[in-house]
């Protein structure tokens, strides 16, 4: 360059004018205490033996006002923890039970090198450096920071391990974020059905009312054939929530137009009280799963009716629905959520009832939208566990007898 | 013609070869043409596993699916037992492709161009089911993300009242790794070989090399900032378990002699590494792992030394993140480790932690320290600043939960 620009001086003018003109790469690093800033007030605090964990999740806004840096643009979601540490001995953070595939501080500076002064870049490494969790806690110390996971909509759920010599404990957290609202905080779950609505059943009723209830979704009309409601959940809300957003499923935003799709179909009129979504880890073909709460009550528990999809297509979703190819095998699909559930410890027992019309590859059924599906006609019905469930101990209800 | 009409021929051409293959049909139930079936019987089921290699894979499926990083896994299970199993193929991949998705991806995309269903029928056809009833025997296909070299998987079948987990190590041909051929009991005459005890473990491995060197011994590279113990077959596994990939090594007259790079479908996962010395030989192992959502590589270098603790080889090791953005083969200049190797030494502990293969770990001094403000360089001049210190892994064979994993200080306070 040195050498092109004495042969030529008017590219080495050229080079300082862009320089100067452009700006950006004398830009200064300018990042605030994170102590001092708001979103940690929205902190969730838990406990177990002497480990104390907070941890707090700041908004792409917030996390542009504190460190200057767009982070979320490039698919990364700052967590924030704090671990007191009241054991006798030192303890760990074990950043990979946050994400597995975590970014590592140097690694997030090395992405934002570009348009810094070098005291700037220089600024910026070390506060990225200096602003990460340490991993270990001495006895009777708190510490804090950050750690750079991948990007998740809406409520962030994640699991914090703490471990010392032959001990852990391990948390669980979801934290709800500022600015997004889930579509089902659109709907009042307390007016759907009144108490003469509810069909109360004990397990046995459930299956045999199942075999015979609410096949398949509708269009607006109701008139004409959706998708086939092959999947049933028995939970209180909070735990289905929860057992979704362990296995990676992912809220939908109240309006967005990721759920064009979701929203022709119609179970007892209405569209479906919640969507959630889950992308492939190397692509953004993604399976969805719209929920409806049904009329039906294991007990006191409600009973919600789903159907999960899988879009193999991976468009552009802001586009018309019409470019979606669906995997028309849509068991594979209910079987995927069924080993979510199974593997994220979410699952008590489960069992198959039939209730779909039976159909195959080579003479499927089409939905209004002329989507073919096929299915061996069976529903996977799900009981949520309160509490993890090693997967050995899920129960298996031997329900087959009853069906063809 | 015209060329309009030449256009969609060019276009519908790969379908039309797809829905008619060369090949006979197949069923699901018979396993790939060739002689790498691993069967592994547990109670009442038996569980047998084959891995098409690319080339097997176009034969049995008339369309290279290795291209579209989707590697066929052949199952058969047997069931002698009493009652109906669940077999889960997520257990192999957890973002396995559907049949459906398999034959989409084969159809090359073609917007406008609606699904063979010649093609999804074969596929289906030949895909694996979940449900396996007392007495069945059933087998088929599930569609997995690629794993070059040895693929490491498991197998999950639960019924109402027993569940059977086993992990299969099935070599993939198509990569050249010769390492199966190292003679590992030859590295070291016998009389150098030490068992050492726990105290000497530590100071012997204090006062190895700090780093790595290039061939002449001369320049020093990246600190040899890890240290495992663990015998031969389960330091392989436990990497393996943790999704770290085998590679190739660019380098001549070694142990690890390496054949031309064979790769099918380019995989980046397996781009052949540079060799760098220690006791004045190239890496015994070179490992990779790659992360799913952005091009970038953690890299592991491997060397037996002469030691033994209770019994089991000790090795030492460099790990490296790299952080740099998407580099191409020519521009190796651009790959960019991450300087702060410290945090990547911990990632391994806890990596090793989480795939159950950690035992116990504890550190040694050895590297020399190098704070954030007075790096040194490696070999390729890139940074890298550290407290000095090198873990120490002692693997398990058992599977071992992150509350079971001991804290070693080598008979010091700590």
């Amino acid at each position: 360059m040195r050498t092109g620009a004495t042969r030529i001086p008017g590219l080495g003018v050229l080079l300082v004018i862009l320089f100067v003109t452009s700006g950006c790469a004398t830009r200064p690093f300018e990042a605030r205490e994170i102590d001092k800033t708001s979103f940690i007030d929205r902190a969730v605090t838990q406990e177990q033996g002497g480990v104390r964990v907070s941890a707090a999740v700041p908004a792409a806004e917030e996390v542009i006002a504190f460190t200057g840096l767009d982070l979320y643009d490039k698919n990364i979601q700052p967590v924030w923890l704090e671990i007191k540490n009241d054991e006798p001995h030192p303890v760990r953070v074990a950043l990979f039970s946050i994400d597995d595939e975590y970014y590592s501080p140097m690694e997030v500076a090395w992405y934002y090198r570009k348009g810094y002064s070098r005291e700037g870049k220089a600024a910026m490494e070390r506060w990225l450096y200096e602003n990460g969790l340490p991993r270990v806690v001495p006895a009777g110390e708190t510490r804090s920071g950050l750690v750079f996971t991948h990007l998740a909509e809406g409520t962030k759920g994640f699991n914090v391990d703490v471990y010392a010599s032959k001990e852990s404990f391990n948390f669980t957290f979801f934290v709800p974020m500022p600015g997004f609202r889930p579509d089902y905080m659109d709907v009042q779950f307390a007016d759907l059905y009144q108490p003469d609505d509810l069909l109360v059943v004990d397990v046995e009723g459930l299956r045999e009312l199942l075999s015979d209830y609410g096949c398949c979704s509708r269009d607006a009309s109701g008139t004409a054939l959706g998708d086939p409601l092959n999947v049933a959940i028995v939970a209180k809300p909070a735990a289905l929530r929860r057992a979704l957003l362990r296995s990676q499923w992912q809220e939908t935003q109240s309006g967005s137009d990721e759920a064009t799709l979701a929203r022709q179909h119609h179970f007892d009129g209405r569209i479906p009280d919640g969507t959630y979504h889950k992308s492939r880890p190397d692509g953004s073909e993604r399976k969805e799963l719209r929920i409806w709460l049904s009329p039906i009550r294991l007990g006191e528990l409600p009973v919600w009716l789903a159907q999960a999809s899988y879009d193999i297509s991976a468009t552009n979703r802001s586009r018309s629905f019409k470019d979606y190819q669906i995997d028309p095998d849509v068991d594979d699909a209910r079987v995927f959520l069924l080993q979510s559930f199974w593997y994220s410890q979410s699952l008590a027992r489960f069992g198959l009832s039939g209730g779909i019309p039976a159909s195959t590859i080579d003479a499927p059924s089409q939905n209004f939208l002329g989507s073919n599906w096929f299915t061996d006609g069976k529903r996977i019905v799900m009981f949520v566990a309160e509490e993890p469930v090693a997967m050995d101990d899920t129960e298996i209800l031997v329900w087959e007898q009853y069906l063809d | 013609m015209t060329s309009r009409a030449a256009l969609l021929l060019v276009l519908l051409l790969p379908a039309l070869v797809l829905a008619e293959p060369a090949m006979a049909p197949r069923q699901g139930d018979e396993p790939p043409p060739n002689d790498r079936l691993h069967t592994k019987t547990e109670g009442a089921i038996s569980v047998t596993t084959a891995v098409p290699s690319a080339d097997e894979t176009y034969e049995i499926f008339g369309a290279r699916l290795y291209r579209r990083n989707i590697q066929p896994v052949w199952v058969q299970i047997e069931n002698l037992g009493n009652e109906s199993l669940w077999f889960l193929p997520a257990s192999l991949d957890y973002a396995y492709f559907t049949p459906i998705e398999t034959s989409y991806r084969l159809q090359n995309r073609i917007p406008l161009l609606d699904l063979d269903p010649d093609v999804n029928r074969e596929v289906f056809r030949r895909s694996m089911g979940i449900r396996v009833q007392p007495g069945e025997s059933r087998s088929g296909y599930v569609f997995t993300r690629i794993d070059q070299g040895t693929k490491s998987f498991n197998v999950d079948v639960i019924g109402a009242s027993e569940h059977f987990m086993m992990s299969f190590f099935v070599p993939v041909p198509g990569l050249k790794l010769d390492h199966y051929k190292v003679d590992w009991e030859a590295l070291y005459p016998p009389e150098d070989v030490r068992e050492v005890s726990l105290e000497e473990l530590h100071a012997e491995l204090a006062a190895m090399p700090c780093c790595v060197t290039d061939k002449k011994g001369k320049n020093k590279g990246d600190p040899l900032n890890i240290a495992v113990v663990g015998e031969v077959q389960d330091t392989y596994y436990a990497f393996m378990r943790s999704g770290w990939d085998e590679t190739e090594t660019i380098y001549s007259g070694s142990l690890w002699q390496t054949a031309k790079s064979a790769l099918s479908g380019g995989e980046y996962r397996y781009s052949p590494v540079s060799a760098l010395f220690v006791f004045g030989r190239p890496q015994d192992a070179a490992l990779q792992k790659a992360r799913t959502s952005i091009h970038e590589r953690n890299h592991l270098r491997l060397w037996m030394t002469s030691l033994r603790y209770e019994g089991k080889p000790v090795w030492i090791g460099q790990i490296s993140r790299d952080i740099g953005v998407r580099f191409t083969k020519k521009t190796i200049t651009t790959h960019k480790i991450d300087p702060d190797v410290d945090e990547t030494r911990e990632y391994l502990l806890e990596d090793l932690a989480y795939s159950q293969s950690l035992k116990a770990f504890g550190y040694v001094p050895g590297v020399g320290e190098a704070p954030f403000d007075e790096p040194r360089g490696n070999l390729t001049g890139d940074p890298y600043f550290t407290d000095g210190l090198r873990i120490v892994l002692f693997l398990s064979s058992e599977p071992t939960d992150i509350s079971e994993i001991e804290r070693v200080y080598f008979g010091m306070a700590p």
